[in-house]
């Protein structure tokens, strides 16, 4: 069998793609109702090309799957009403050709070849309201609704893999949702702690819920580069039944 | 991460029927198959075999196991050995054919041990995976084990990390009046060339030794991927695939003497006399599902078989059954003898 190295570099980037096109899950500021400042940049390994248009909009690209996988992302920050802020989400993307790049035989198959996979059009809309805890903590509420039409004959497996599955399962049935709770802290100036819980809700599929626990820490540098290191604990329903992973969550992130 | 390793020695995974047939004791003989059923795939034409399907819908695997499942009701073992038995793999659809095959035939309790497990496979869309052997009985089966057997050594690491994963499956079956005995089941090497062939089959050597010196009695089968002493063809098969799943033809040269320990030391189903006189009789595999080629699949014992009892399913000539269609091997089969008083 013709498996390599790539195999597994293939899977990672795969998984890593796709989630951290719809998730930004680096930098943490990028999970809250928190936005750039104007003219500022951010990005990283995973995390999308993100520009601060203004103080209260930013729009976001994933550079390196752009190409196969087409998308693009605004973020727009809302009156804060008290003690929370707002912000909503809203990203889209046509991920036809970076499923139909992954269905091949051999090495980084992970679909089959013979698949056939349709035009897809992927809306992916969040809502965030973030309040802080005391100085250097805030709590972040999350929804988000996952919506996809598919046009032209469609035949491809589920991706029956943590993370993937979740995040695919729109693109097959249609609409999924989750809904986030999640706390960054700092422990000192320059390293910060994520611990972030989603559940997905996955109508349509056989596998009908994920859940999710992220736990990270990331430096930061006065210059604006970013390392985190992390893990993620996912728990879950596929086609084939309930499975657990645990899996490891790195970045390396600049803002400039 | 992708949870593909296994213990040296683990517990075997137990099944039993939905529904429990009452088993009469074996008068005389026990009748033992082993089959090795391609995941249910039937004459379904791979990538792996030079063909251009990979996945299998659910009513293509339905249909098939369907068509096992009525050899077996036919042959109506007491014992059945599987080989690349499917129970929770994104190929097959995610049909556990184990069960399949408990519900719908006389068979009621099963032990499996898998050989090739993966959470995610990343490459020709296999996905998960998770296939193997199982012994299916009529009677119970205790102290199931998977003992796993060498690795290839030819392979870098990450490829063995994700590769099939070689073991024997030994139980004990709980036969009425018959103390003691046990099954034997495994799927060898198939494409080595670093000797973990010849290895595998020493191991196997060793462990029926050992349950012979236990005093037990034992019937062992599967597929060997090796051929009997005797063979006149040894390579450039008429049904040869030399694109698939290891890239070039089975080539069996050098490789003459790899089964003399078991003949040399057990009773085979297949008498090697026999076979040498017509080793077409006891081809058990076909490559393209115009006829069978070569003899891959054995069963061997340490007491003795019912004279004349041995014969591979091949067709309705041989066997009364049609079983080309329905795998890329046939069922062997023999009657091992009881003695009066057992």
């Amino acid at each position: 069998m013709n498996i390599s190295t790539m195999a597994f570099n293939a899977a990672v980037l795969f998984a890593g793609t796709l989630a951290s096109t719809i998730t930004e899950a680096s930098p943490f500021d990028a999970s809250t109702a928190g936005l750039l400042g104007e003219g500022e940049y951010s990005v990283g390994v995973f995390a999308p090309l993100t520009y601060g248009i203004s103080d209260d909009l930013q729009i976001s690209s994933h550079p390196i799957s752009a190409f196969w996988n087409g998308n693009f992302a605004l973020k727009k920050g809302w009156e804060s009403n008290g003690d929370w802020s707002y912000a909503t989400r809203h990203g889209f993307s046509y991920p036809t050709r970076l499923l139909s790049a992954f269905a091949r035989d051999g090495t980084g198959g992970i679909l089959a070849p013979d698949v056939v996979i349709p035009h897809i059009v992927a809306m992916d809309s969040r809502g965030l309201m973030t309040r802080d805890l005391g100085d250097s903590t805030s709590v972040t509420l999350g929804m988000r609704v996952s919506l996809a039409m598919s046009f032209g004959e469609s035949s491809w497996d589920t991706i029956d893999m943590p993370l993937v599955y979740s995040r695919t399962a729109s693109l097959h049935n249609g609409a999924s949702v989750n809904l986030s709770t999640t706390f960054v802290g700092d422990f000192t100036d320059s390293i910060s702690w994520l611990s972030s819980t989603e559940a997905w809700y996955l109508p349509g599929s056989l596998g009908a819920w994920s859940l999710e626990q992220r736990l990270a820490a990331a430096w930061e540098s006065e210059g604006g580069f970013s390392s985190q290191l992390g893990t993620i604990v996912v728990v879950g329903e596929y086609d084939y039944g309930i499975n657990w992973h645990i899996l490891p969550k790195f970045d390396l992130g600049w803002r400039f | 991460m992708f949870k593909t390793g296994f213990d040296p020695v683990e517990p075997a995974v137990m099944y039993e029927a939905a529904d429990i047939t009452v088993a009469e004791s074996p008068e005389g003989a026990l009748s033992v198959v082993t089959y090795n059923i391609k995941y249910g795939g039937a004459r379904i034409t791979f990538f792996w075999e030079c063909g251009e399907r990979y996945n299998m819908t659910t009513d293509e695997v339905m249909v098939n196991m369907e068509g096992l499942a009525e050899i077996v009701r036919t042959i109506d073992p007491d014992i059945l050995m599987l080989q690349e038995v499917d129970v929770e793999s994104n190929r097959s659809a995610y049909v556990d054919q184990v069960q399949f095959l408990l519900d719908n035939t006389e068979l009621n309790y099963g032990a499996y041990a898998s050989q090739w497990k993966s959470d995610y496979i990343p490459t020709d869309g296999l996905g998960r995976t998770d296939s193997g052997i199982a012994t299916l009985a009529k009677w119970r089966l205790v102290d199931a084990e998977r003992v796993a057997l060498p690795l290839q050594v030819d392979q870098s690491s990450l490829v063995r990390y994700f590769y099939l994963k070689r073991a024997i499956l030994r139980a004990q079956v709980e036969v009425p009046g018959l103390d003691n005995f046990w099954s034997v089941n495994t799927h060898l090497e198939a494409f080595s060339d670093d000797g973990t062939k010849p290895t595998q089959i020493g191991l196997l050597v060793d462990e029926l030794m050992s349950l012979e010196a236990s005093g037990a009695t034992f019937v062992a089968g599967g597929d060997f991927n090796s051929l009997p002493p005797g063979s006149e063809v040894l390579k450039e098969f008429v049904d040869e695939c030399t694109d698939g799943f290891a890239g070039k033809g089975d080539n069996y040269e050098g490789e003459e003497d790899f089964l003399d320990g078991l003949f040399d030391n057990f009773s085979s189903a297949m008498p090697v006399d026999d076979y040498a006189a017509d080793n077409a009789a006891w081809f058990s595999f076909s490559g393209d599902g115009l006829e069978w080629t070569r003899t891959l699949d054995y069963l061997f014992t340490n007491t003795s078989w019912v004279e004349s009892s041995g014969i591979v399913y091949q067709d309705v000539e041989q066997g009364g059954v049609e079983t080309i269609q329905w795998s890329d091997h046939a069922p062997i089969y023999g009657e091992l003898e009881l003695e009066v008083g057992q």
